[in-house]
Order: structure tokens, then sequence, then C-alpha cells
């Protein structure tokens, strides 16, 4: 039965994915690529103090992105589970129908609320708060940031009251009746138990948002520019696709290392042990 | 302001007759074909015979093809003339399908991308890209035979002005679709007219100033305000470019993403001049309800351009591409084209035919003085030793854009 899924996982990720770490270590023509095999595509990716610049603009975006997204999804997908009584399903659908509007309307949209003549310095203005304009507001890193957070706090949501779904009621009234108070029961009981699905709804989001190329462009300005523009600018702009691929796979390696350290950490703690039953 | 004198193709019309009656009109027009996102021509049927009409009478003057079937093209949205070439395509049954681009460097990377099997059948280049594609051999040659209103082109635009249409050879590649300008637009309701584009640099300016992630108009603008041919470019010069550029950058809270992007700063005031300037977005900000932005020439001039139609290697019915180009330089409908992109034509009967803001909008009587203050430049050299090349001016620009 998986035999078709695993095919197509096979030809749509492995292949593309060979294809690019050929590319990477090939030599660089005019929009095409010759041999001989070289490293210095790496070299070129891994040396550049522009690429650092926007690497750790990707990581800092990324782990900001991810971390907020958890700390608001987690409540949310908490009250869905066991608080939200008839409003679950129409809530979920808002939830779910959020993610059918353009990502770059979404993007405009923050740019009318955080604009020098935006909602909030408007109404910062209107009330006497301030003289004029924040302009950090906007084409900042907190701009990116809370773009992303909006376009993906959605999903975060879903994966996290599909962590909770299977939780039985029972054990968290159980605690309680045991005198355990809210506190407690978030720290013994629901956090442990949702580390996993915590750690995957934070690195989705941290992958995403670090490898974003849009949402820097628009609301980046120049502090806030990624690493994932760099790799879009080398294969359209420069032409220089050893280079562009060389890039991606150091983005790979470094969301690979992630996802390495985030198992580690889970393994060590024994995290990934606690089931239910 | 700009002071070309087009009385004489106007005559009979005030300058305020004009601005009354058009402005309306090409913000309605011109607003509406950019804004709008994908309404695609998935018309597509499939087929597409290839006809084998004769491209030149019995008098030896040439003929269009006949046509039909169906065009792959990719260009920028709009350059499909989707309203004004609605008539033709159901006269002669032929379907357009259309790729829209958002990024110039799409073309040459998708048809690469093919491997010498079809892509498209027709595109469009900016004259800057001639020498790459010309390297890259992605064209192949137009018959002027089966284009007979190559005779309606402007002069200018029918020669073979450095190569970009027509190789030294006599090989035309390309057919001019439209042209224009980028330079300084600034918001006449915000702040006075700058003389030059150094005046952006005013501390007062700082955070007020626009800039769109066009690496081309921005490259070519920056060293054509120094004085510097970017196709001639000495590291020294370079550095004096990389300098200004980088003081300009640092006026604005961003470089915007696209020309639609910077319209849409204009209309909500964050910026109120921008280096870079595009004409049409006038017309977009005016759209948004912003109708003091102007471009317009400096003392320290422009950059102009021109988009040019062209057939790809591997192309399909070729003769259709052929009767299409061939209608795209009809008057009336080249008009039409030029009204809804607000851009302005290369085809000399066009001209009256286009509304009266376009027609007083550029110097259809000095086009050779035009582009001495606005000149055409082709890209920085892709191999060089003597000059700074394509490839340092793409890692530079990257770098000035993150604020390096």
């Amino acid at each position: 039965m998986s035999l078709p899924a695993a095919a197509a996982l096979l030809l749509l990720l492995t292949v593309p994915l060979a294809t690019f770490a050929l590319y990477s270590v090939l030599t660089a023509g005019l929009f095409s690529v010759s041999g001989p095999l070289t490293l210095e595509n790496y070299r070129a990716a891994l040396g550049s103090s522009l690429n650092h610049t926007l690497a750790t603009n990707s990581l800092v975006v990324g782990v900001a992105t991810a971390l907020i997204s958890l700390a608001l999804g987690l409540p949310i997908a908490y009250w869905l589970r066991f608080a939200a009584g008839r409003w679950q399903q129409f809530v979920l659908f808002l939830v779910v129908a959020s993610m059918f509007a353009s990502y770059l309307v979404r993007i405009y949209a923050w740019r009318t609320i955080l604009g020098d003549n935006g909602v909030i310095n408007r109404a910062l203005e209107g009330l006497g708060l301030t003289s004029q304009p924040l302009g950090f507001l906007i084409f900042s890193r907190a701009a990116v940031v809370i773009a992303l957070v909006h376009i993906l706090l959605p999903y975060v949501i879903l994966v996290l009251f599909a962590g909770f779904r299977p939780m039985p009621v029972a054990i968290l009234e159980s605690a309680q009746d045991l005198g355990a108070n809210s506190l407690t029961r978030w720290r013994r009981i629901i956090l442990p138990l949702m580390a996993a699905p915590a750690v995957t709804a934070f690195l989705f989001v941290f992958v995403l948002s670090a490898g974003d190329y849009v949402t820097p462009q628009f609301l980046g300005g120049t502090r806030g520019s990624m690493l994932g523009v760099q790799v879009q600018a080398s294969f359209i702009e420069a032409g220089n696709w050893p280079l562009g691929a060389a890039t991606g796979f150091v983005m790979l390696t470094g969301f690979l290392l992630c996802y390495g350290l985030a198992l580690f950490a889970l393994r060590l703690t024994r995290l990934d042990r606690v089931r239910w039953s | 302001m700009d002071d070309w004198d087009n009385t004489d193709l106007f005559s009979g019309s005030t300058q305020a007759e004009r601005e009354d009656l058009t402005r309306r009109q090409l913000l309605e027009r011109g607003g509406l074909a950019l804004a709008f996102l994908g309404a695609g021509p998935f018309l597509a049927a499939c087929g597409g015979k290839k006809s084998a009409a004769p491209t030149v009478t019995s008098n030896g003057t040439p003929k269009a093809p006949n046509a039909s079937g169906q065009i792959a093209f990719i260009s920028w949205q709009g350059y499909d003339a989707p309203k004004a070439m609605a008539s033709w395509k159901k006269a002669h049954h032929v379907t357009l399908k259309a790729t829209y681009m958002g990024n110039h460097d799409e073309i040459q990377t998708k048809i690469l991308a093919a491997r010498g099997s079809h892509s498209f059948d027709l595109i469009t280049y900016a004259q800057a890209y001639k020498p790459l594609y010309k390297e890259l051999n992605i064209l192949t040659p137009i018959d002027e035979n089966k284009i007979p209103n190559l005779k309606n082109l402007i002069p200018f635009f029918a020669s073979d002005y450095k190569n970009f249409w027509v190789d030294a050879d006599g090989t035309r590649t390309g057919v001019p679709l439209n042209w224009g300008y980028v330079a300084l637009a600034y918001d006449s309701d915000a702040i006075k007219q700058p003389q030059t584009y150094r005046d952006l640099l005013d501390p007062s300016l700082k955070g007020k100033i626009g800039m769109p992630d066009d690496l081309i108009g921005v490259a070519q603008l920056g060293a054509h305000v120094l004085g510097i041919d970017i196709t001639k470019m000495s590291k020294a010069d370079f550095g004096e470019v990389k300098d200004f550029l980088r003081k300009m950058i640092a006026q604005t809270k961003g470089v915007s993403p696209t020309y639609g992007d910077l319209a849409s700063r204009f209309a909500a005031g964050d910026v109120v001049a921008a280096f870079c300037g595009w004409p049409p977005i006038d017309q977009l900000a005016a759209g948004a309800g912003k109708k003091t932005i102007k471009t317009y020439l400096p003392k320290d001039g422009g950059v102009g351009y021109c988009d040019s139609m062209a057939i790809p290697t591997h192309a399909r019915n070729t003769d259709t591409v052929h009767a299409w180009i061939n209608a795209t330089l009809e008057p009336k409908l080249a008009a039409q084209i030029d009204d809804s992109l607000g851009t302005a034509t290369p085809v000399k009967p066009a001209i009256p035919l286009l509304t009266k803001d376009l027609q007083a909008a550029y110097p259809w009587n000095s086009l050779d003085g035009f582009f001495k203050k606005a000149p055409l430049y082709a890209l920085a050299p892709f191999k060089s030793d003597k000059y700074v090349t394509w490839s340092d001016v793409v890692a530079a620009w990257q770098q000035l854009k993150a604020g390096g």
C-alpha cells in the first residue's frame, strides 16, 4: 500500500535534491553548469560575510517566529481540546479558513497596520501617545516575525491540537482531584506529554520562516533580509546555479542540524518516551 | 520638469484638455491591467497547425502569415494585451497561454531549464538583456518579410541602434513593443521638486525615499548619475557607484520588491520621492488616490529602456507568432496596448491615438536627444578582465540591499 507513496516521495524529493547536490559541486557558467567538480561554491557560500549576516537574521527570525507561534498556539490548542465545547468545530474551521487567504494579501495587510501611516501609528498619534510614527514597526526583523507568526500560527495550532487530541480529560481531572493546581498540571503532565508535538511544531515553523524569502522582501527592509533571498538571487539574477545550490545545501544542513539537536534533546530528557498509556 | 515639445503631433488640443480628458482614462486602463492577477488565459486549446502561407505578395511586399493555434508566452503581466488582442485572437482562433514573470531573469532561466526542448513561442526582452541572450543563443531570427507592419515603427526603433533589435549582420531578433525610462519620482504634495538625484540624500528625507528592487534600472541609473557607463565600468568607478547607492539605500527603509509596491508606498505616504521611479507608477499611485506623484528626468537625466518581442529557440507555431507581432504593430492595437500599460509606443501612427496624457508624457519628436539624457544601456559584461562584470554587480546589489 505504501509503495506508491514511497516511490512518489523518492521521485519528488530525492531526485531534485540529488540534482542540486550535483549542481552545488559543479563549476558555474553563465546560467549553466559544467565540470570539473569543485568545492569552491561551498567555500564562497560559507566564506561570504553577507551570508553570515543573512544567516544570523534567518536564525533569529526563525527561532523568534517558532517560539512566539508555540507560545500562542499551545494555549489555543489546549482550549480547543478541553474547553471549547460546541465551539470547537467552528473555531477549527476558522483556523483552517484563515489559511485560505493569500500569502501576499496577508503581508500587505500588515503593511497597512504597521506602516508609518498605518493603523497602529495613527491610533498612537490620535491618542496623543506619540508625536511621530514609530519607524521600527515596519521594515524590520520585528515586522517579518509578526507577519510570519500570523501566517504560520494556524499550522502550529493544528499540529498541537492533534497532539492534545488523544489526551484523556480523565488524567487532568485525576491530577486535579489529587491536588495538582493548574501550574502543576501544565508542568508535570501537559508539557512533558506535549513535548514531542511541540518540537514538531517548532521545527515546522522554524524551517518555513527561516527559509522564507518573500516576507523579508516586503517587510524586512535593509535590516530584515534573510538567506533565502540570497539563494533566490544566485539562481535567478546572477545565474550562478552552483552557488545558489551550495547556499541552499548549507541552509539544509543547518536545518538538519537543528532537527538532530531537537531529537537529541528529547531523547536526553527522555521526553520522547512519554506516552499516555 | 521635462521640456520636450510635442506640439506638431498634437495640434488642436491644449495641455489642459489633454490632462482633463485623459488622466481618468489612463488610470482606469493602466491601473487595471497591472492590478488584476491571474485572469490567466487558460484558454488554451491545443494544437497549432503551421501555416505555409506565402510571406511575400506577388508584387514583392511583405505579408503576414496566417495565424491559428496556440502561442506559449512569457513576459510581464499585461504584455499579453488581453483586452487589446481579444478580437484578433477570436478572429484567428488563436489562444495565448501566458506565463507572467516576477523577474526578467525568469525568461532565460526557464528557456535554459527546458534543455533544448520547447519552452515558449514568444517572449519579450529588455534591450539590456540582448548581449546576454545573444551569448546564451536563446533567440531565433525574426523573418521581416512576415511582419509588414515593421514599416510603422518610429525610425529610431526600426534602426539597428546598438544592435539591441537588429544584429550587426542585419538579423532581426527583436521587435520593439514599448519603451520608456526610469528616473526620479516625487510627491509634489509633500516636497518641492528635487533638481538632482543628490537632493534625495538630504538628511531631512531620511526614511522617506523609495527604491525598487530593479537591479538593472538601479545599477544603470546609479552609474549614469555619476557619469559612468555601466558597460565599461572600472573597479574604481564601481566603488563610487556602490558608495552612492549605499547612501541612497540608507535614505530608504527598505527596497521595494516591485514597482507596484513602490506605488503603494507612495500612495500610503510612506515615501515622498523615489530613486528609479517609473512613469506607470504615477498612474498606479493615482489609482490608489495619490494623484501627485510625478516621474521626470532631473538635471542628471535618467535611463531608458525598450522592451521587444522575440522568438526563443525551439519555438513552435512561429508563423502565428509572426502574425501576432505584426498585429501588435497595427496603430490602433499598439495604442490600446500602450494605453493599458501606461508605456510609450514605438509605432509612429499609434501616437495620435494614445490618451492625451500619454502623448504628452514622452518626447516623440526628439528621441535621439531624449536617449542622450536617458540612454539605453546593456548590462555590464558577463566576462571581462578589464571591466566590472554583471556577477559583481549582482553580488554588490545583494550586499547593499542587506545594508552592507
